[in-house]
């Protein structure tokens, strides 16, 4: 470790008033980071002046907004890093920063709800991390510091994990009634406002934290070829072209005409040789994005590693930059475990938590974390994988035969794919209709054919619905009722219900609990009604991924029993 | 025929609603499936007509615009005018359709949950249990303000539910009553 890398230093000033600065490295990170953010715009700016300025001389004046905004884009690192400081107080971990608009932000050690780091490759030989502390709720709470010692992220584990054991004794010797306390309403506020957030593990009962689970060994380890399978069979590579043909339309504005013709003529004559070349070139394309998509997961998955660590899962990622994201389990809302079309026929599938707080800015990284807490995995091992990560939610294969699920689209198949059928068919009319009217030649007549293959997408779509779409409500162990949280990890939490269907071509099972569902929405129409068939929706209080259990269609029967298990649940 | 078909319609719904109700609470006090002032239908035309007004005075915007710059062409003419005719004819609609949405618009604020209830066409029927509101809001435009009557709405964690265009002393009330029912809800977990 580097200068500052020792617990004792780390430890040093904690609980006294010992402000502490940024490593310096940070403020080179920064800068970096600067330049990058505007060496697009600067680069347009200068290809902007090439053409206004062709045949004269740039002014002083001209020079003079340009070195005033460099120096103004660079000056703003400098102040930030400058006037950063943080503190471990007594209770709480306090950050300030600005010169003219100054921050202050408070976190108490038990308001904390993750401590995710991010340990690039050019800090790892300082033992210099990027740490981010995260209260309930939206990403503004958050405190970002960029260039701290490694130490300093158990230092904070640690405090966090003594303030919560007080909490949980404090709570345990009281018999007050929680209301606010309680987890559904913990975990549900979207609290801006992280200095009165209440704990989520306030209503817990009292566990010292080493008879949580804990394991020595990660839970998951994927392998190269894990990643390289997920990256293969993950379309994200097919949006990643046209990613890079806005990059290209952009090249070709700042590359000389010539060299863009040239370019565009070389293509030209290779495809003019015939339909072979052209399926060589499409193969190219589709192996170049397959590479960029294989490259880019191995940079971001390499080494990919869950670990399961008290009420913690910890996930650590990254080839160049190393990064570790600590989610506590219960801002887990739901455990959803999807089957694309692609890897259906390999019997892999992926699993991605859903979460109760928004992902974006700094906690983006945390957010994928959860979505792809297991980025791909064989069906036959999901389940036991699964059991050992996360034993309180006990989670169920759809197949289970002790709990079967219940398809609520069987039998209802002509009001899944009815509407598809007729507009796709109204579409292509319209559309043949009015090419013919208004455009001759012969290959626009053939234009009809889009709104038929969008329909035929949509339909199949919906049919892939009404097969899937389904639910079944796990049974509660008797004594799961004492607690909301199980206080034994062999026994499950209470009210949970799987829910299964499709998403696109992507079949999905997903487990939440009722405590995470907001509401119930069910509609119907005066032609349906009369035999007992609806739609329902439930929103989830989910910030990533699914957020409603949806069923498309199904018989009131069914919409009447989700309904009550959500209003009427059973007295204890 | 409209109105004998709105009045089977709400028959119908009635029934549709009885089916899915859970009959009075203990209580007995805001367990029934009630309907809102009669003045909301008035202060919706209101506000239809306002936004109607508004509407075309954009289109009006637009056409000066493309007039001013020489841009008044086939294309522009035809979105410009389809927008203003879709403004128009919704306004002229909008007598049946307010009395459609009020006719068919329910709400109910039971023991364990606030449900509503709108539409015939497409009939909707949401249930918030108490234990899942976060906050409750109450909002009020000018229209509403003169009429004097004001919109309820209760937050979850992921979307809201409103009780539309109360008697303002009466939404005050249900705000109230919303309140304590959330308090003294039990969080079965």
């Amino acid at each position: 470790m580097g200068a500052f890398g020792t617990p004792a230093e780390a430890r040093s000033g904690a609980h006294a008033d010992g402000w502490r600065m940024l490593h310096p490295l940070g403020l080179l990170v920064a800068l970096v980071q600067s330049i990058r953010a505007i060496i697009s715009t600067f680069i347009s700016l200068l290809v902007v002046f090439r053409l206004l300025m062709e045949g004269r001389s740039m002014s002083w004046g001209t020079w003079a907004l340009i070195v005033a905004a460099v120096a103004l884009t660079l000056a703003q690192p400098i102040i930030r890093w400058a006037s950063t400081r943080y503190r471990l107080g007594v209770d709480s971990l306090q950050f300030r920063s600005g010169l003219f608009f100054r921050k202050n932000r408070t976190i108490g050690y038990g308001s904390i709800h993750a401590i995710s780091s991010s340990s690039p490759v050019y800090m790892q030989p300082f033992g210099i991390v990027q740490l981010t502390v995260s209260a309930a709720g939206a990403t503004d709470t958050d405190i970002t510091l960029d260039a701290v010692p490694a130490a300093l992220q158990l230092e904070l584990e640690r405090l966090r994990a003594q303030a919560r054991t007080g909490e949980a004794i404090t709570a345990g010797t009281t018999s007050t009634a929680v209301t606010q306390g309680s987890p559904s309403i913990a975990a549900a506020v979207p609290s801006t406002s992280s200095l009165v957030t209440p704990s989520p593990s306030q209503s817990s009962p009292v566990l010292p934290s080493d008879a949580r689970p804990e394991s020595n060994a990660p839970v998951f380890r994927a392998s190269v070829r894990d990643i390289t399978l997920f990256a293969v069979t993950d379309l994200g590579f097919i949006a990643a072209a046209f990613v890079v043909f806005g990059f290209v339309q952009n090249l070709q504005d700042m590359l000389p005409r010539d060299w863009v013709r040239t370019a565009e003529r070389s293509v030209g004559d290779y495809v003019a040789r015939g339909v072979i070349s052209i399926v060589m070139l499409v193969l190219v394309c589709v192996i170049v994005l397959m590479v960029v998509s294989v490259v880019t997961s191995l940079l971001r998955f390499y080494g990919f590693e869950v670990w399961r660590r008290g009420d913690d899962l910890v996930v650590v990622r990254g080839l160049f930059t190393r990064r570790t994201t600590t989610i506590p389990v219960s801002r887990i809302q739901s455990i959803v475990v999807r089957q694309s079309l692609l890897r259906r026929p390999f019997h892999l599938c992926s699993v991605g938590l859903g979460l109760s707080s928004s992902v974006s800015g700094e906690s983006e990284e945390s957010g994928i974390s959860a979505a792809r807490i297991l980025p791909v995995i064989g069906t036959s091992r999901v389940y036991d994988v699964l059991a050992a990560m996360l034993p309180e939610w006990d989670p169920r294969e759809p197949g289970d035969a002790t709990e079967p699920i219940h398809r609520t689209g069987r039998g209802l198949l002509r009001y899944y794919v009815t509407t598809p059928i007729v507009v796709a068919l109204v579409a292509a009319a319209a559309v043949g209709t009015g090419v013919m009217v208004t455009i001759s030649g012969a290959p626009s007549r053939w234009l009809f054919i889009v709104p038929l293959a969008i329909g035929a997408y949509w339909t199949a779509c919906r049919a892939l619905k009404s097969r899937t779409e389904g639910y079944a409500i796990l049974p509660d162990r008797p004594d799961a009722f004492c607690s909301s949280d199980s206080s034994d990890s062999s026994e499950p939490l209470p009210h949970r219900i799987l829910v299964t269907g499709a998403k696109g071509l992507t079949t999905f099972a997903m487990t939440t609990r009722r405590s995470r569902v907001q509401s119930i929405t069910r509609s119907t129409t005066p032609w349906r009604e009369p035999r007992g068939i609806e739609k329902a929706e439930m929103p989830l209080f989910v910030m990533n991924g699914i957020s409603a259990l949806r069923f498309t269609f199904l018989h009131r029967s069914d919409a009447e029993t989700l309904d009550a298990w959500l209003t009427r649940p059973a007295a204890r | 025929m409209y109105s004998a078909a709105v009045e089977t319609a709400r028959s119908d719904t009635v029934g549709h609603m009885n089916e899915l109700g859970e009959g009075s609470g203990t209580d007995g006090c805001d367990d029934n499936w009630r309907s809102l002032p009669g003045r909301t239908r008035t202060a919706w035309l209101v506000n239809e007509a306002i936004s109607c007004v508004i509407a075309l005075a954009v289109c009006g915007v637009v056409v000066a615009v493309c007039v001013a710059n020489g841009w008044w062409g086939f294309w522009q003419r035809l979105i410009v005018g389809l927008f203003a005719a879709y403004a128009v004819l919704d306004l002229a609609f909008q007598p049946l359709q307010t009395k459609y949405a009020y006719t068919f618009y329910r709400f109910r604020i039971g023991e364990r949950d606030l449900r509503t209830r709108r539409g015939w066409l497409l009939r909707k029927s949401t249930a918030v249990p108490y234990n899942r509101v976060q906050h409750v809001d109450t909002k009020q435009n000018p229209v509403l303000r003169h009429f004097n009557l004001t919109t309820v709405v209760v937050h979850t964690a992921a979307d809201e539910v409103e009780i539309e265009a109360l008697d303002t002393a009466e939404a005050e009330r249900v705000v109230a009553l919303i309140t304590e029912r959330v308090a003294s809800a039990k969080d079965n977990l």
